[in-house]
């Protein structure tokens, strides 16, 4: 597949978690540039960039806090200013929070989830979307999951839906240049009780009944973020083994 | 039709015109006893408590700030002192920011969240002992037709949704229903800086039924979601819209 990436730049959030190590990589191998985010240890992320920096494409790291306005704004104009551009968003953001029963959730959490997830994901595409308008091309692509769809978990489920909300209130607004946002809603796969999310082992009663690979997630935003996906926007793409059909 | 509504309890908020007051007479025509709030005109609030009067039923009302975790539960509080048992919620009031993502201020991005999301929220956990209580329950939040076509504004009404189909998955087993009605272009009376750019019921004609709706043709859904029969009805989205978007 001719992704067209080469060169471009992928601008990651909460570049360690969630399907980001292996999504940076997938990146780097179709020879994109990246920037890596972090809202927790940037010592730890220097090990993708170097793995990624192996691959011969540039990556780039910053410490942002998503739900800090001025720093979201001067880590995009860091990406900017070593790389160039920012032309693929990654919002990989990720809050984690252990599944509560709904009436035990403390509001101050519920509060700080929706601050880092939804309004940092708002700061990030007001920052980000004059940069892609400029340059009349962009690919956003955000995370939803089967707490979502599913309604397991009050918590998760909010964000991921606003994800969702977002996602098409974006690709909307922004298709007129040549903008595109989608959302990918993994689940089962093999990494989520390691992030602290809620699992979804396989079961039998699941089309396909094993884990999902990170790397399966990771093929699914290059394709999404792919030149020849350009007209395909608004969309929630679910990759969870068959666990729920939209 | 029977709607098994006579003598149940019913909160609304934001029940001072449009759809919350058309909720709350329609409720009262049922035979339903209310408890209805407002965040800022008491006057209009008693307007409605006082066309609710003639179908006999008992009113009370009261203000809130229904963002704010502590005036929540009093208010809650309240209602429970006043009637013993709060049976349906309806999570009326709203708020949106309009324009495109751009063009959002973060203070009408943050209200958006307060009202659209974290009142439902703080509402639903306030009412939930009681029902679970009492063995039934009826939940109804708002969305809207944009949050499906698409407006970064109303991210807080998908977010919704969310926080919705989580509570019917928790609390299905004690006959408690969460479900969301999405409204389309409605004929309402909107708060100065809340109109709809392009005018109301713009972009009409392209609907499958070519003209607005009427709060009552929502209210009726309200209702009928909060009905007896309505009781096998969870988590779902209920649009009223025209056929302007199929979900």
């Amino acid at each position: 597949m001719e992704t067209k990436l080469k060169g471009k730049t992928v601008f990651v959030t909460d570049a360690l978690r969630n399907f980001g190590t292996p999504m940076a990589l997938a990146f780097a191998r179709e020879g994109a540039n990246l920037f890596l985010a972090t809202l927790s240890d940037q010592a730890q992320l220097e090990h993708t960039a170097r793995a990624v920096a192996s691959l011969g494409v540039k990556a780039v790291t910053g410490l942002c806090d998503l739900s800090n306005a001025a720093q979201v704004e001067a880590t995009v104009h860091k990406c900017m200013a070593e790389l160039g551009h920012v032309d693929v968003v990654i919002n990989n953001v990720l809050f984690p929070v252990p599944a509560h029963a709904f009436g035990t959730v403390p509001f101050e959490v519920w509060k700080r989830k929706i601050e880092v997830e939804l309004t940092g994901s708002f700061f990030l595409f007001k920052a980000v979307l004059p940069r892609m308008m400029t340059q009349q091309w962009g690919r956003i692509i955000n995370f939803t999951g089967l707490e979502a769809l599913q309604g397991t978990d009050a918590l998760a489920g909010s964000t991921e839906l606003g994800m969702v909300g977002m996602t098409r209130g974006i690709a909307r607004e922004y298709g007129k240049y040549n903008i595109t946002a989608n959302c990918i809603g993994a689940g089962g796969i093999e990494t989520e009780e390691a992030e602290g999310r809620l699992a979804f082992p396989p079961g039998t009663r699941d089309p396909l009944n094993r884990w999902g690979k990170p790397e399966e997630i990771a093929f699914l935003a290059v394709s999404l973020a792919s030149e020849d996906a350009g007209y395909v926007t608004g969309q929630c793409m679910m990759a969870n083994g068959g666990k729920y059909f939209l | 039709m029977k709607t098994g509504l006579a003598g149940k309890v019913v909160l609304i908020t934001g029940a001072t015109r449009n759809h919350g007051r058309a909720s709350a007479l329609a409720f009262a025509e049922e035979g339903a006893h209310l408890l209805l709030c407002t965040r800022q005109s008491m006057a209009l609030l008693e307007e409605t408590a006082h066309l609710a009067a003639p179908f006999g039923v008992k009113v009370v009302t009261g203000r809130c700030d229904v963002t704010d975790e502590e005036q929540v539960k009093a208010f809650v509080h309240m209602g429970l002192s006043e009637f013993g048992r709060i049976d349906v919620v309806v999570n009326n009031a709203g708020w949106r920011a309009r324009g495109d993502l751009l063009s959002i201020s973060t203070e009408n991005w943050l209200a958006t969240m307060g009202v659209n999301l974290h009142a439902p929220f703080l509402m639903s956990q306030a009412v939930l002992p009681s029902m679970v209580q009492h063995r039934w329950g009826r939940i109804i939040n708002y969305s809207g037709i944009a949050a499906f076509r698409g407006s970064t504004g109303t991210t807080a009404k998908m977010a919704a949704e969310g926080l919705t189909r989580a509570i019917a998955r928790e609390y299905g087993k004690y006959n408690i229903t969460a479900n969301l009605i999405g409204p389309g272009s409605i004929e309402v009376v909107r708060t100065p800086g809340q109109e709809i750019p392009g005018g109301e019921g713009a972009g009409i004609e392209a609907v499958p039924i070519p003209r607005q709706g009427t709060v009552d043709e929502c209210t009726a859904t309200v209702v009928f979601l909060a009905s007896e029969q309505a009781s096998y009805i969870t988590g779902q989205t209920y649009l009223v819209n025209g056929g302007a978007y199929f979900l």
